[in-house]
């Protein structure tokens, strides 16, 4: 088996996680619609995320109860063996969308406000190179990256808030989503689509953070790390910018980094902007890992390049679908913002829910 | 003949270079070119007497393989006598002495060694003498044994019935004794050719620490290593590697500290290095590593003894090579590899700010002239008018594309370095002003490079100076022309998948088993050596990255 799992500690699995959730939050926003009847990002960040740990905890409690390891053992457990190859596939999907989704908002900004004659086509061979070799390595040299710079993205992210904060004015909250019940419950998916995806993938690599206990810490710690960046970056963005301004702006994170003027520090947008970028591809090629890893599992694939390299020319042609300089599919985008969340949602509560009714406890076996 | 063959002749009397034995010349070159009918001049082994070499020019490994047989001693003096005299080639190899002696004047013996790599002197006295001097042997004694406890005066003397091993012993430096009727020799620790003394380090320099270096004898290295570890753990275990060249090395590790699992990998690794050309710790570290086209060392290769002693006491395992002046340690990390043996030697504050300087250093060096390029030609807008403008100015007149001159730059200042280092002394030291500061301003005089990328080139060459290991200044080298072509390519975003990419390739390598990147990533308890040097109270604590036997009993 050259499935390239190794073994990764806490800390690492906590920085992982963390950097998946905190940049698919900052980079994963529902647009201009988003903002149309208010500004309710920061609360739709809680009660995301919210949903997103209650899911991860119930999942984790029936694996624990049946005694499975990993996320495919659990599908094999709850569907058996041939209904766990679609759900495993399923579930590989849509976290190549997770991975995607993001990179989409970041291509655009490069392509943007940094490389405004380049292709987009030009643009993304260097994430597809990096995404791939990052991938081909493996989840431990992934999850060692991750610690590495998770350090420079959180001082990135730091730094971008706390030079914004003359800007900050409380007001520019209100109103409150009130009426807008839709656009509230579509603003949630999307942060249900930030922070499931990087549980999920301590779920699917249950055996190299050795076993669900150790997954069950590692994903309430990065919660507890992720949820409050997440919401203080949607409050920073929240204060900064009115509801009604937010409706005219494409990426509300870059023009946070924008408003930062004078001085020295004028030029410092496109170095955090990079810093991001880092951030944005680990955690992408952690997701693609992942889709990887369970593809492999469930199809009985006994090495992961082939599946890695297929996520990642998968992703990258997402990423390429989905960024708007490809006009007729701009619609890609908010089809896949809105329906990925509930699909990734269903995919991990039937079979708890399906797990939960089958009775007898630690009979589940890993298929690893 | 036609006017052609005419000049080709002519150009046949000159030579491509001088000191050939056999100088292939020019017109030679072009008429075996043409003329395909002409024999070839040069001397090519095709086929060996193994037949044919296999495609890809392998080798039949049979050739290199050992007989498994053992050859016993023979109890016939002459029999062993004709094997050796054959075998070691004594017709041509003078230097192999065959002493023919009676014992007690009775017992026939022959002691046999290597004039040159014995000690004359303990030969004569101590062996010689006292064999010729000694009572007669009683008939039912056992004669080697009588040998070894009634006649010689040697601290080692070991008998040894497999005839191979005496022949290496000898080849080695050791004598046989081999006496008439014993199925056994005696072989002698004699061994006493000339060695360098131990002197001062010529590359690890300290102020704060002892100023002994390593010599080229394995056993003043060991006792200079167990001068200063002093606990009976430890073991210092002679193996040889370089297959039928038998080289010796030493294996020191802590019994009961280091973790047998690392020792018994070294060991593996050392026994399965059967190249003959070993000559080294470096080349043995590429024979016996697993990853041997990495630029990045597996190894901590140093000359002092108290930086070994260090290491043994942290749990490490320490390899010394016979002919060599170097240890290898290992596992080594990146930030091992970082670290200076003064580090220790200084209080937490000053060698905190000594190691960031370095690290500041080694980061400029790598980073400057790529995110520079970057800059320069992707994202101008990132760099003030002020700097633009002089980046500008001075390039004014500068015909080389940036990128070209900054690269062309690089190889020329390493150019400089090899040349100051191939040149010996204070030779070496002119070389450097010349190349550097001569050739330099003549160079920007004449417009062929400009100073903003002269002063960018200098810098990143003062920065990998402060890098402490040899190899990494190189491996950092190539990382920055790696980085360079990227940001010339991509600017930032080249430049920040290429950091990316070498970050996570560098999180994927292993020294012996252990992560390059710790004890940082993965993060371990270890104290160090990373960024700030802690207290001194907490190095009593081994390594746990090496994952230790006892921790916190050092």
């Amino acid at each position: 088996m050259n499935l390239r799992e190794g073994s990764i500690g806490n800390r690492e699995g906590v920085c992982i996680s963390a950097l998946i959730a905190v940049t698919s939050s900052a980079f994963l926003d529902g647009g201009r619609t988003a903002y149309r009847f208010g500004n309710q990002m920061w609360i739709a960040v809680i009660a995301g995320a919210a949903l997103s740990l209650a899911v991860f905890l119930l999942v984790v409690h029936a694996m624990e109860r049946r005694g499975c390891d990993d996320l495919y053992a659990f599908y094999v457990d709850a569907f058996g063996n041939v209904l766990a190859i679609p759900f495993c596939t399923l579930t590989a999907l849509l976290l190549i969308i997770a991975a995607a989704l993001p990179l989409i908002r970041m291509l655009y900004t490069l392509q943007r406000f940094i490389f405004v004659d380049a292709d987009t086509e030009n643009i993304l061979l260097y994430l597809l190179f990096s995404l791939w070799i990052l991938t081909f390595l493996g989840f431990e040299p992934i999850g060692r990256t991750a610690k590495l710079f998770s350090m420079p993205v959180l001082f990135a992210f730091l730094l971008m808030i706390l030079l914004g904060l003359p800007d900050y004015d409380r007001y520019r909250l209100y109103p409150l989503p009130g009426s807008a019940g839709a656009s509230f419950l579509h603003q949630m998916g999307i942060a249900v689509l930030s922070f499931l995806p990087p549980l999920l993938l301590l779920l699917i690599c249950g055996h190299g953070m050795h076993g669900i206990r150790t997954v069950k810490k590692i994903g309430c710690i990065a919660a507890l790390v992720s949820v409050p960046l997440a919401l203080l970056l949607q409050l920073a963005i929240g204060t900064a910018f009115s509801f009604l301004q937010l409706s005219n702006i494409d990426i509300p994170v870059y023009r946070l980094l924008l408003s930062v003027r004078g001085g020295m520090l004028l030029r410092l947008d496109k170095i955090l902007l990079f810093v991001w970028l880092i951030g944005m591809l680990i955690a992408a090629a952690a997701l693609i890992y992942g889709a990887s890893l369970q593809l492999c599992l469930g199809w009985h694939m006994r090495d992961i390049r082939p599946a890695a390299s297929v996520g990642c020319v998968f992703c990258a042609t997402l990423v390429l679908l989905g960024n708007r300089s490809v006009s007729v599919l701009s619609v890609f985008y908010t089809v896949l913002l809105r329906f990925s969340g509930s699909l990734l949602l269903a995919a991990v509560l039937l079979p708890a829910l399906i797990s939960f009714m089958k009775k007898g406890r630690d009979l589940c076996g890993s298929a690893v | 003949m036609p006017i052609a063959w005419q000049i080709l002749s002519t150009m046949g009397n000159i030579t491509l270079k001088k000191g050939y034995r056999k100088s292939i010349s020019l017109g030679s070159r072009l008429q075996r070119f043409f003329r395909f009918d002409l024999p070839s001049e040069e001397f090519e082994l095709l086929e060996t007497e193994h037949g044919e070499p296999k495609l890809f020019g392998q080798h039949s490994n049979d050739f290199y393989e050992r007989s498994d047989t053992v050859r016993l001693v023979s109890a016939e003096l002459s029999e062993n006598e004709q094997r050796l005299k054959t075998e070691c080639r004594s017709e041509i190899n003078r230097d192999l002495i065959i002493r023919k002696f009676s014992v007690g004047g009775q017992q026939m013996a022959m002691l046999v060694f290597v004039e040159g790599l014995v000690n004359a002197q303990l030969i004569c006295e101590f062996i010689l003498r006292q064999a010729i001097l000694a009572p007669s042997i009683p008939q039912d004694a056992d004669i080697v044994q009588y040998v070894i406890e009634h006649v010689l005066a040697i601290q080692d003397a070991q008998p040894d019935a497999d005839f191979d091993h005496a022949k290496q012993a000898i080849l080695e430096g050791r004598s046989a004794l081999f006496l008439d009727g014993a199925s056994e020799a005696i072989l002698m620790e004699t061994r006493g050719f000339p060695s360098r003394s131990v002197g001062a380090p010529q590359n690890e320099t300290a102020i704060l620490g002892p100023h002994e270096a390593f010599t080229e004898n394995i056993r003043t290295n060991v006792t200079l290593i167990r001068r200063l570890v002093r606990t009976d753990d430890l073991v210092c275990e002679f193996r040889s590697a370089g297959g039928r060249n038998n080289v010796r090395i030493g294996i020191l590790y802590r019994e009961g500290i280091a973790n047998r699992t690392l020792v018994n990998e070294v060991k593996r690794r050392l026994a399965s290095v059967d190249t003959l050309l070993v000559l080294s710790t470096g080349m043995l570290e590429q024979l016996a590593g697993e990853r041997g086209n990495a630029f990045i060392p597996e190894t901590l290769s140093t000359e002092r003894p108290d930086r070994s002693a260090a290491a043994l006491m942290q749990g490490q395992v320490v390899v010394l090579f016979d002919g060599n002046p170097l240890a290898a340690i290992m596992p080594a990390t990146l930030f091992s590899l970082m670290s200076s043996p003064e580090d220790l030697y200084l209080r937490p504050a000053a060698g905190s700010v000594v190691r960031i300087a370095r690290y500041f250093g080694a980061a400029v060096s790598t980073l400057l002239p790529p995110v520079f390029i970057a800059l320069a030609l992707h994202h101008q807008g990132m760099l003030s008018s002020q700097i633009l403008a002089t980046v500008l100015s001075s390039r004014q007149m500068v015909y080389l594309p940036l990128p070209v001159e900054l690269l062309l730059m690089q190889i020329l200042f390493q150019l400089i370095r090899q040349v100051g280092l191939n040149v010996p002394g204070a030779l070496g030291q002119s070389v450097g002003i010349i190349g550097g500061l001569i050739m330099g301003q003549a160079a920007v005089a004449a417009n062929i490079v400009s100073t903003v990328v002269l002063i960018v080139v200098a810098l990143s060459g003062l920065g990998n100076f402060a890098i402490p290991d040899y190899r990494l200044q190189l491996a950092s080298f190539y990382l920055r022309l790696v980085l360079v072509l990227l940001a010339w390519m991509g600017g930032l975003l080249g430049l920040s998948c290429a950091i990316l990419v070498i970050t996570a390739w560098l999180a994927s390598l292993k020294s012996y088993g252990v992560p390059l990147l710790s004890p940082v990533a993965p993060k371990t308890e270890s104290v160090g050596p990373v960024l700030f040097r802690g207290p001194l109270q907490q190095h009593r604590r081994a390594t746990d990255y090496a994952n230790t036997v006892g921790r916190g009993t050092v």
